[in-house]
């Protein structure tokens, strides 16, 4: 199951400005990401190691945990790993973007993936693994896209065997069904100290539960509006 | 279904054909009441200034900071006024010649328009003749004019001679009054000497809540948008702070708090000097400075520069020690 568009129309601006920055840079980053590994592939395993954010290193405060909380959110493991990313970006940021604002849905997307990173440490504190990726920082728009446009309908991509459908799902189907995916394996990684999942489910766990601080960056007028109940 | 509706009343109104649009746009509103564009639209398609006036009221609600409509609502409100005066005039005149029936409809015709016109209500307290209704009548006033001794005199009288709130409730959801009638009939429920009225005054009690329910809007203010907004920049900062520190509040260094407070009053003052006017309520810096481009942009200056050095500071820690930690491990 694939979102990839978001069908409802923005209520005040019709240019995603900072949504496209944000994926600019991260296509930017995987560029250089690639370069790295044309030149030398084991060098990319240490710029990995070095810009992701490892959570043994920062709670011993050996490297910097507010920098690696920074970088890792713009790097990615490769090219499938960028796009699932930022298409999901693209599907539910535009419309946050929209109700908050380009600099303040910055902010928010800089909260959630520092948020994200901060629970994954906590959860998974024995973890020599580093996590890279914008996904913490993507659940929580989604968390965000769930709590302002519970109905909000997403083109999605379904696969029935070989056969491509592409039905137009609720947002709340459609997130929560992705939240879900991350329960049982966040469980089992709390519970067993069990690090050797490929997929930081905590960060995304994380990130969506910072997806609530968006009711602090949404826009004077778009907040009037959520809080009498009016459409958004 | 309803945004067809007002899509539908645009293209309408693109061809000219008014009629049909105001027909589709009054269909629209009354099952989607909170976009302010549908009610700017019928503010210029309805014929009467009352009608035009509500609905400009109705868009303001939803966005107090329409410029437009703003001005709008002020020259037809002065409109309004010159007719008001005229019309209080003749009511006058209707009461000095005994024309009872004439005078109570232009009077009644002045207050609507005009809620705070506090001759008109005197003068209506004089000619009704029900006991509520010359309560009603001198409340009004004593509001429109909380100083004038005589209205106060005159009301206490009469409420000590009368005290059926049941009937007062009546009397207020009869004149449109529908949260003063809510406490009427809560009293009364509560109080009325007898049973049947307190059976009464709770059966009206839940009509009227059926009736008020869901259709009040709650208003933002510049207070509670700054409070909102002055939230996220310290949160980001001590999110970042307690990573660059091992996620324990002990390792936290002293000058955090002082940073925290630098990160909190920038983010204030960027957000005050910032602030739109809303219509209704007081912005934290007054027009004055608002309106002053120079005064706006040097506070707004400063409160980025608040909000970031602190900001830098940690960063620039962060990037030592992470140019330590990658020398030792990737030597």
């Amino acid at each position: 199951m694939l979102p990839l568009n978001d069908i409802e129309p923005n209520r005040f601006t019709s240019w995603p400005f900072m949504t496209l920055t944000i994926i600019t840079l991260n296509v930017i980053v995987m560029g250089f990401e690639n370069l790295v590994i044309v030149r030398d592939a084991s060098q990319f395993q240490r710029l990995v190691y070095e810009f992701g954010s490892i959570p043994v290193v920062t709670l011993q405060q050996a490297g910097s945990g507010a920098i690696s909380s920074v970088t890792y959110m713009f790097l990615h493991g490769g090219i499938w790993h960028l796009l699932g990313n930022m298409l999901a970006l693209w599907v539910y940021g535009r419309r946050v973007e929209d109700m908050c604002g380009p600099w303040r849905f910055l902010l928010f997307y800089l909260l959630c993936g520092l948020f994200a990173n901060l629970i994954n440490i906590l959860a998974t504190a024995q973890s020599t693994i580093p996590v890279i990726g914008a996904s913490g920082a993507i659940y929580g728009v989604m968390g965000a896209y769930l709590l302002l446009f519970p109905r909000g309908r997403i083109r999605t991509l379904v696969l029935l065997g070989v056969l491509p459908v592409f039905p137009k799902i609720r947002a709340y189907w459609l997130i929560l069904y992705f939240l879900v995916l991350n329960i049982p394996p966040a469980l089992n990684m709390l519970v067993y100290q069990n690090a050797s999942y490929e997929i930081a489910h905590w960060t995304h766990l994380g990130g969506f539960l910072a997806g609530i601080f968006v009711l602090l960056f949404l826009s004077p007028e778009a907040f009037h509006r959520y809080r009498n109940d009016l459409p958004l | 279904m309803p945004e067809q509706l007002f899509r539908q009343a645009q293209k309408l109104v693109k061809q000219g054909q008014l009629e049909q649009a105001r027909g589709l746009l009054l269909r629209y509103v009354e099952q989607e009441e909170g976009n302010e564009l549908a009610w700017l639209l019928l503010s210029d398609l309805v014929e009467s200034r009352e009608d035009k006036l509500i609905a400009l009221e109705n868009a303001l609600t939803i966005n107090p900071n329409l410029i437009r409509a703003q001005n709008r609502l002020v020259q037809l409100r002065g409109e309004r006024q010159q007719t008001v005066a005229e019309k209080f005039k003749q009511g006058e005149t209707a009461v000095k010649v005994g024309l009872r029936v004439e005078a109570m409809r232009l009077l009644q015709e002045v207050v609507q328009a005009e809620p705070n016109h506090e001759q008109a209500w005197l003068l209506l307290s004089q000619i009704v003749t029900a006991v509520e209704d010359k309560i009603i009548a001198l409340e009004a006033a004593q509001r429109a004019n909380p100083r004038n001794e005589q209205t106060a005199y005159q009301l206490t009288q009469l409420r000590q001679n009368h005290s059926s709130d049941l009937a007062v409730g009546t009397a207020y959801e009869a004149h449109g009054e529908l949260q003063k009638a809510l406490a009427a009939y809560t009293f009364a429920a509560g109080h009325a000497p007898v049973a049947a009225d307190r059976l009464i005054a709770q059966k009206k009690l839940d009509e009227l809540r059926q009736q008020l329910g869901g259709k009040e809007i709650k208003t933002t203010s510049p207070a509670m948008t700054l409070l909102r907004f002055m939230i996220g920049p310290p949160l980001i900062y001590t999110i970042l702070s307690l990573l660059q520190n091992g996620l324990s509040l002990n390792q936290l260094p002293p000058r955090f708090f002082w940073e925290l407070l630098t990160v909190w009053f920038g983010t204030v003052l960027f957000i005050a000097a910032n602030q739109k006017p809303h219509g209704q309520e007081e912005t934290l810096f007054g027009p004055e400075i608002l309106e002053d481009w120079r005064l706006r942009g040097l506070l707004t200056l400063l409160g980025l520069l608040l909000v970031l050095v602190p900001f830098v500071f940690v960063l620039w820690g962060g990037v030592g020690q992470f140019l330590v930690w990658k020398t030792a491990v990737f030597p």
